[in-house]
Formats: structure tokens, C-alpha cells, sequence
């Protein structure tokens, strides 16, 4: 959906503010029921929705927005993401016609792809810099499970940021409402 | 035309900016910025506020909700503490026991004969503390009339004896008698248990003139052939004197606390059996006349 400037920025504002409550949330309360190892990316989910729904040129400016506010809590930093989601944003931007979220069941099961293209991308780069094969290993351990659970999340998580973006699914499929 | 060149040219600028943030940047260690920090030290007490909560909800669980067994638990430690407590009363009864032993054969090391240590099983019910009866019998060495004392002074000696217990004939018994001196006088008497005072003996047969005082010591005098010289027996209490006559009655209290005496040492030797044989003998004789 194309979007004007004064209607993003308070969406985005938003956005924003819920990411940062989640990540409070995740980075205490799974500690707190003992998931140590695991944390729930919601920045992808948000990013992902970005790339899926919104149609403006400042698209990769939101996802570094994102990311900056995500690597207060993370200490992998802002740019790994940053870079994974402004690729993946392009690649969806290019496959956009071929999407459509008007099931729970493809919202996931696009969510997943998409999720595992940000890991082959930030896996690429990791490499890349580390030279370590393991620690890439490590990471997918927590990812399949961690990608797993924010795909099941995607349709209710979409259609909360569905209200906030004022965005309607049936006036992205061409049809009047 | 204007709009996806726009967003190509931001794309870029971003994913470079970003290559070259990811090329520079160490994988854990960097230093951070004003902002981030400012952020990192905002968002902090927040996280910190959930811990905090977390805590006062896992003390509710854990001290209120999840204490339904508390009171089982609480009856079990109850029954645990006084087993142990029970356990500690029987080692420190065994510490004092020991001490008591310690002190028992510690006593007695210059008399020449052998020390075996016995424990009181029982007392004669029928009077005050006139018999007892020990643990240890023929088959601990013991013989008749071996003397019995304890670390304060004589208590008697054995007057029955089977294969595994003996029975002790108290000098309380005024039936018993042992030929005693004064210490510091070095007067002679005949003491025994005295029939009107419970748990007091009498010293008999004292000449009116010899000069014994209260607290005197008395001593067995090692006549009599049963208790070897210089076993206490107590000290005079009480002195009798009559207008007429020429003895003197003395009350003697014994060293022995005989209400508390749990455990005795007896002092066996072969010369006691060979004095056995030796009364054996003479009731023979006296039998045959």
C-alpha cells in the first residue's frame, strides 16, 4: 500500500513502541521461564511486514529504524539486520504481485521463507566475517525453532499491525471496499 | 519514474552504510554511542522493573501457593529434629559415660590387682542400695569378696557371683563390716552400715580418748584380708560420746554417692580366690566337727 510521509510516521512511532514493549517483554520474561538461549526476533516480524505491506521509498530508512531501536537490546548490533532487511525488502518488493496474506496458512508459510532467506543472508555475512562454520551452526539451532514460532505469530501480529498502518488486506488485492 | 529511483538510491546508501558498519565492527566488542547508551540506560530500569516483579511473583509462588505439602513436611522435620535430637542425647550421655570411665580407671593404679569395670543392672529393691548387681561375672575374673570401689572411695564387695553377673555387698549394709582407721589419727574401728541412718555407715569400737573431729578421713586399714589399706570409706559426720563407757560412736558419710553410682571398678586377684579355698576349708572343717 502506498503511504504519504504524515501517515508513516506516526504508524511507524508506534511500531516502534511495540517492538520495544516485546522486547522488553522477550528479553525478561523468557529468561524468566528459564528459555535462556532462545529469543523471539519480533524486528524481522516487523521488518517483514514492512517489506510485505508498505509501499514508500524510505522502506530500507524504517527497517535501519528498527534495527537501531532492536540493538538496544541485542548485542549482534544494527547492521547485520539492517543489510538482511533491506535484501530481503528488495526481493519481496520484486515477488510482491505473487503475495497475498488473505490466509493464516500462507501468512506462515511466506513468513517462513522470507525468515529463512534473512538467515542465509546474515548466516553469509557472519561467515564472512567470523570464518567460523559452528557458531552459524549455534545459530541455526535457535533459529528453526525461534523462525518456527514468529511464522505462527505472523497472522495475529499482522493484523495488529494491520490496524496500526491502517491497512486493508482486501484493498492490496485490487478490490473496492 | 522519480519514486523507485528514490527508493533503489536509499536502499543502497543504507545497505552500504550498513556493509561498512558490519566490515568495521568487532562481532561482540565495540564501543557505543551517546544514544545507545542513552537508550540502553532507558530501557534498563524497565527490564529491570520486570525482574523485580518476577521475583515478588515467584516469592508468592514459591512461599504461599506452592507450600501445600508445608505442613507434611513440617511434621516430618518435627519427627527428623527430635530423632536427631534423641541421637545427640545418646552421644552426649556416652561422652559423660566416658569421662566417668576415664576417671574410674584412672583410680586404683598403684593397687596391685587386676581393675575390671563393671555397670550397675540392677539394685536390691528391697532396701537402700544394700545389694547391687553388676554386669560382669566368673567369667570377667571376678571372684568372691573382691573389693568394689569407684574413683570417690569403696563401695563393698562381691558377695554372689555367676558365670555373668556378681552382686556387690554395700558397706551401707550394716551386716558388712571392714576394719577402718581414722587418717589423721590413725585410730582403729570397725565400720558398717548403719541401721537407723539411710545411706550413713558407723564406725565402731573407737576408744573414747582418741581425738577424732568432724570431717575426719577414714580409711580401710587393710585387715581383714577382703580390702586392700588406704581405700576411703568417708568422712565422720557425726561423733557420739556417752557420759559412761569407753568407746565412742561415729557416723561416717560415704565418699560414694551411692544414689548416683552407675558404674564400679573390681578389683580381682588370685590371693582372694586362694582365701576362698581357704574359708571353703574351714566351713569343711567345721562341717566334718
Amino acid at each position: 500500500m502506498k503511504l504519504k510521509l504524515n501517515q508513516i510516521i506516526p504508524s511507524f512511532v508506534m511500531t516502534i513502541l511495540i517492538l520495544v514493549v516485546l522486547e522488553i517483554l522477550v528479553t525478561t520474561i523468557m529468561p524468566i521461564l528459564g528459555i535462556e538461549n532462545y529469543k523471539l526476533p519480533f524486528n524481522i516480524l516487523i521488518i517483514l511486514y514492512i517489506g510485505f505491506k508498505l509501499e514508500t521509498p524510505i522502506v530500507a530508512l524504517l527497517v535501519l529504524g528498527i534495527q537501531i531501536c532492536y540493538s538496544f537490546f541485542s548485542i549482534e548490533g544494527w547492521a547485520l539486520g539492517t543489510f538482511a532487511g533491506v535484501i530481503v525488502c528488495m526481493i519481496i518488493s520484486y515477488l510482491r504481485d505473487m503475495l497475498h496474506f488473505n490466509s493464516k496458512f500462507f501468512t506462515i508459510v511466506v513468513t517462513q521463507i522470507f525468515q529463512i532467506c534473512w538467515f542465509i543472508i546474515v548466516s553469509i555475512l557472519i561467515y564472512l566475517k567470523v570464518e567460523n562454520f559452528d557458531y552459524i551452526l549455534g545459530k541455526l539451532g535457535r533459529f528453526l525453532p525461534e523462525s518456527l514460532i514468529i511464522s505462527i505469530m505472523a497472522p495475529f501480529f499482522f493484523s495488529l499491525l494491520d490496524r496500526i498502518w491502517k491497512i486493508n488486506d482486501r484493498e492490496m488485492l485490487g478490490e473496492e471496499v | 519514474m522519480k519514486q523507485p529511483r528514490l527508493k533503489l538510491a536509499i536502499n543502497i546508501a543504507v545497505i552500504i552504510c550498513s556493509l561498512l558498519v558490519i566490515s568495521q565492527k568487532s562481532a561482540v566488542h565495540y564501543k557505543t554511542s551517546m544514544f545507545e547508551n542513552l537508550m540502553i540506560d532507558s530501557f534498563a530500569p524497565m527490564q529491570r522493573s520486570i525482574f523485580y516483579f518476577k521475583g515478588k511473583i515467584n516469592s508468592f509462588f514459591r512461599h504461599y501457593a506452592l507450600n501445600i505439602n508445608a505442613s507434611k513436611k513440617n511434621l516430618l522435620l518435627g519427627n527428623k529434629i527430635k530423632k536427631l535430637e534423641n541421637k545427640i542425647f545418646k552421644y552426649e550421655e556416652l561422652a559423660r559415660e566416658n569421662n566417668r570411665l576415664k576417671e574410674l580407671l584412672k583410680f586404683g593404679e598403684e593397687i596391685k590387682r587386676d581393675r575390671v569395670l563393671a555397670q550397675i543392672v540392677s539394685w536390691d529393691a528391697s532396701s537402700d542400695f544394700i545389694v547391687l548387681r553388676v554386669n560382669k561375672g566368673s567369667k570377667d575374673g571376678i571372684n568372691l569378696f573382691s573389693p568394689v570401689v569407684t574413683a570417690k572411695g569403696l563401695v563393698g564387695h562381691v558377695t554372689r557371683i555367676t558365670k555373668h553377673f556378681s552382686e556387690v555387698y554395700s558397706i551401707l549394709n550394716p551386716g558388712n563390716k571392714v576394719d577402718a582407721i581414722v587418717q589423721r589419727t590413725r585410730s582403729h574401728g570397725i565400720v558398717n552400715g548403719s541401721p537407723r541412718a539411710k545411706g550413713k555407715c558407723i564406725m565402731r569400737y573407737v576408744t573414747r580418748t582418741e581425738p577424732v573431729i568432724l570431717n575426719d578421713l577414714v580409711l580401710t586399714s587393710g585387715l581383714g584380708n577382703i580390702y586392700p589399706k588406704g581405700l576411703k570409706i568417708g568422712t565422720i559426720s557425726k561423733i557420739e560420746k556417752e557420759s559412761f563407757g569407753t568407746i565412742q560412736d561415729i557416723e561416717i558419710t560415704p565418699s560414694v554417692k551411692f544414689g548416683r553410682l552407675e558404674e564400679i571398678i573390681i578389683l580381682s586377684s588370685k590371693n582372694i580366690q586362694n582365701s576362698q579355698k581357704e574359708w571353703d576349708e574351714l566351713e569343711l572343717f567345721d562341717g566334718k566337727k
